[in-house]
């Protein structure tokens, strides 16, 4: 009894504090991780939005420390092509369009923006975004996301060594859908609807469709033609139910010709329509 | 029929009628489903490099290289699908037809950028020494079209020794490494594998621990030096600027330096370069303003040590930088040399540093 009550207590003990020393070389295993990593000192924001045909309209934001972009501002005045030159090279022959560079003072960023033609490719099943090498970070819909962290030393830095840390945005076109990151591909594939001239049912139809639409038109102008053409009667004005107490003389006036129009052959007992002289079932005279 | 419904009836009518007539017109206007080619409009527009470093011609041939020598631009601007389009590209004498690339439908409105990495034939590429004209040529087809359309433009092989410095253009030179935007290229000179080098290398080496072994690296790039000196190289200079227009060099490949015995400072530096990578010693080639530096790694303090290389040739050193040595002018005064010179260089920020086994993992291969 003694000798378990004992290990009971030794092991209330020794538990408690092997989770502890587990938890702190845990921490600490962390906090060296975090102390690996530096901190990115300019954050960007490289967001790629596709249109139906596959073009792609590009916005770099590049976010700088405050001292940083003062920097950057003042090379940029002294020299308007700092950036610009490293879009116009002969290797971004038509491929950088409508490119423009702008300083935004308030939010301590730069913001470059140009179109890529043919930015994704048709390849029939699915559209396809190649030369994509990360893992996304996150992917809702029609939206995928990559997220870098890398050192540089370039125009971008100011040629100081620091760290980049870069948000990949690709906006796919509204009708895309099953878009999905293909990691043995290294490449971004999603699906469109068949447009409208690509021969779709419409095109594969005209022919019939054509005839069709064409003889109902022609059948309603007809319809149309031969009601207009119709003599138009005047509708006979309704028949109110006469009150003996307070006859309105208008009323019992429109009565008397309703009564006439509906007369009765005395021979035969059929209906003879107003202003005929003889019955026209029997023949006999009015 | 009284008023009323005759209106009715005639309005629903005019509306059944325009409705009709309307899906008519659509149905009408919309393409055909029968495919017809004469319909397709396209713009194909062919863009060329104007100059193509043959010293690297492996790298264009390479598809994860953004080196292409052709790039083409195709935008269906008709009102229907264009199907089965394919291309091909082909330098006349220098390569067979590209493999062709295939695209299964370019939609209205669609552009698609297609690029041409031709592999060189590296035989033909040898023989060329100096800046020569080529047709490119352009080949494609899509669904219905009877023959393939061709389309060319001319280009330019630079000879197997030319080096264009940089590809920028000089309004847009704003920084010193912008003047070696080509700097990538030089790692294709350096060939530690090519046969007079590699032999060269192993007799310089003999003895010595050159991968792990700190104080035999060092003595291996000094012996490297002196044994060039014993060869009999000299120091040479090289008028820039000839052919291609734009600021070029003829640079010479290890064996060619190692066979001639004489080089200019770029040379020098490929030449020590490629003997030390020969040997498994990690190697650069510093450019600094109109200089080259070779430098080395030592493996185990991961110092780099630098040489003035031009100095091997001691009558060079003696009579145009008297009393900067002493008369032997050695190896050693040498490193304490070209150190000053990096250290000033690197300050200044006028310094790039080319790390050849980096670019060769990158695909800018030796060429030979």
């Amino acid at each position: 009894m003694v000798r378990n009550t004992r290990s009971k207590k030794l092991a209330l003990v020794v538990i408690p504090l092997a989770l502890c020393l587990l938890l702190l070389l845990w921490g600490l295993a962390l906090a060296q991780e975090d102390g690996q990593t530096a901190e990115p000192t300019i954050t960007e924001t490289y967001r790629v939005a596709i249109n139906d045909v596959g073009d792609a309209q590009i916005e770099d934001t590049i976010k700088y420390s405050e001292q940083d972009y003062e920097g950057m501002k003042q090379v940029i005045t002294d020299n308007p092509t700092f950036l610009t030159r490293l879009y116009t090279t002969e290797r971004d022959i038509a491929e950088v369009l409508n490119f423009d560079t702008e300083m935004d003072d308030a939010n301590r960023q730069v913001v470059i923006t140009f179109d890529t033609p043919g930015y994704s490719y048709n390849m029939k099943d699915s559209w396809v975004i190649y030369g994509i090498t990360n893992k996304p970070k996150k992917e809702s819909g029609r939206t995928i996301e990559f997220e870098e962290q890398t050192d540089i030393n370039n125009e971008f830095s100011l040629f100081t060594d620091q760290t980049l840390k870069t948000r990949t945005v690709y906006e796919l076109p509204k009708k895309a859908r099953n878009a999905r990151y293909n990691k043995e591909e290294k490449q971004v594939e999603y699906v469109m609807p068949e447009s409208r001239a690509s021969l779709g049912f419409w095109s594969q139809n005209r022919t019939p469709l054509s005839v069709i639409f064409g003889i109902l038109a022609l059948l309603f102008a007809g319809l149309m033609a031969f009601v207009i053409t119709r003599k138009t009667i005047e509708a006979p004005a309704p028949s109110h139910q006469v009150t003996p107490t307070t006859p309105p003389p208008s009323t019992v006036m429109e009565a008397v010709p309703e009564k006439r129009e509906t007369g009765v052959c005395e021979k035969c007992g059929r209906k003879i329509k107003h202003g005929k002289k003889f019955c026209t079932h029997c023949g006999a005279p009015v | 029929m009284s008023k009323t419904i005759k209106l009715a009836l005639v309005i629903m009518l005019a509306l059944l009628m325009a409705g009709s007539g309307t899906l008519f017109l659509i149905a009408m206007t919309h393409p055909s489903a029968t495919y017809d080619p004469s319909k397709i409009k396209l713009d194909v527009n062919l863009h060329t490099r104007n100059e193509i470093l043959t010293c690297a011609y492996k790298v264009y041939g390479d598809q994860n290289q953004n080196q292409w020598v052709a790039k083409t631009i195709i935008k269906n601007t008709g009102k229907i699908p264009m199907y089965d389009f394919k291309i091909w590209y082909k330098v006349r004498d220098f390569t067979d037809w590209t493999s062709g690339e295939e695209y299964p439908v370019i939609s209205p409105g669609e552009t698609v950028r297609d690029y041409c990495w031709p592999a060189l034939d590296g035989e033909k590429v040898k023989q060329i020494t100096t800046k020569t004209p080529v047709e490119l040529v352009l080949k494609y087809e899509y669904k219905g079209l009877k023959k393939p359309i061709e389309d060319y433009k001319t280009i330019y092989l630079l000879g197997r020794n030319d080096f264009v410095f940089s590809s920028m253009k000089e309004e847009d030179r704003l920084t010193f490494a912008d003047n070696f935007d080509n700097k990538l290229f030089v790692a294709a000179f350096i060939t530690p594998n090519e046969k007079t080098t590699k032999s060269f290398a192993n007799g310089i080496a003999s003895g010595l621990e050159t991968r792990t072994n700190d104080t035999d690296v060092y003595q291996t790039f000094l012996r490297c030096f002196n044994t060039l000196r014993t060869h009999g190289v000299r120091y040479i200079q090289e008028p820039s600027g000839f052919w291609t227009g734009s600021e070029a060099q003829y640079v010479q490949y290890p064996k060619d330096t190692i066979e001639r015995k004489s080089g200019t400072c770029i040379d020098l530096a490929i030449c020590m370069s490629a003997l030390m990578e020969a040997v498994g010693i990690k190697s650069y080639v510093a450019l600094v303003p109109g200089h080259a530096i070779p430098l080395i790694q030592i493996p185990g303090s991961g110092d780099i040590i630098p040489i003035e290389s031009t100095f091997i040739d001691q009558e060079y050193a003696l009579t145009h930088f008297p009393g900067t040595t002493s008369p032997n002018v050695t190896a050693d005064e040498c490193v304490g040399i070209a150190q000053s010179e990096i250290d000033q260089y690197s300050s200044e920020g006028r310094l790039v540093l080319i790390d050849p086994e980096y670019w060769w993992q990158a695909g800018v291969m030796p060429s030979w």
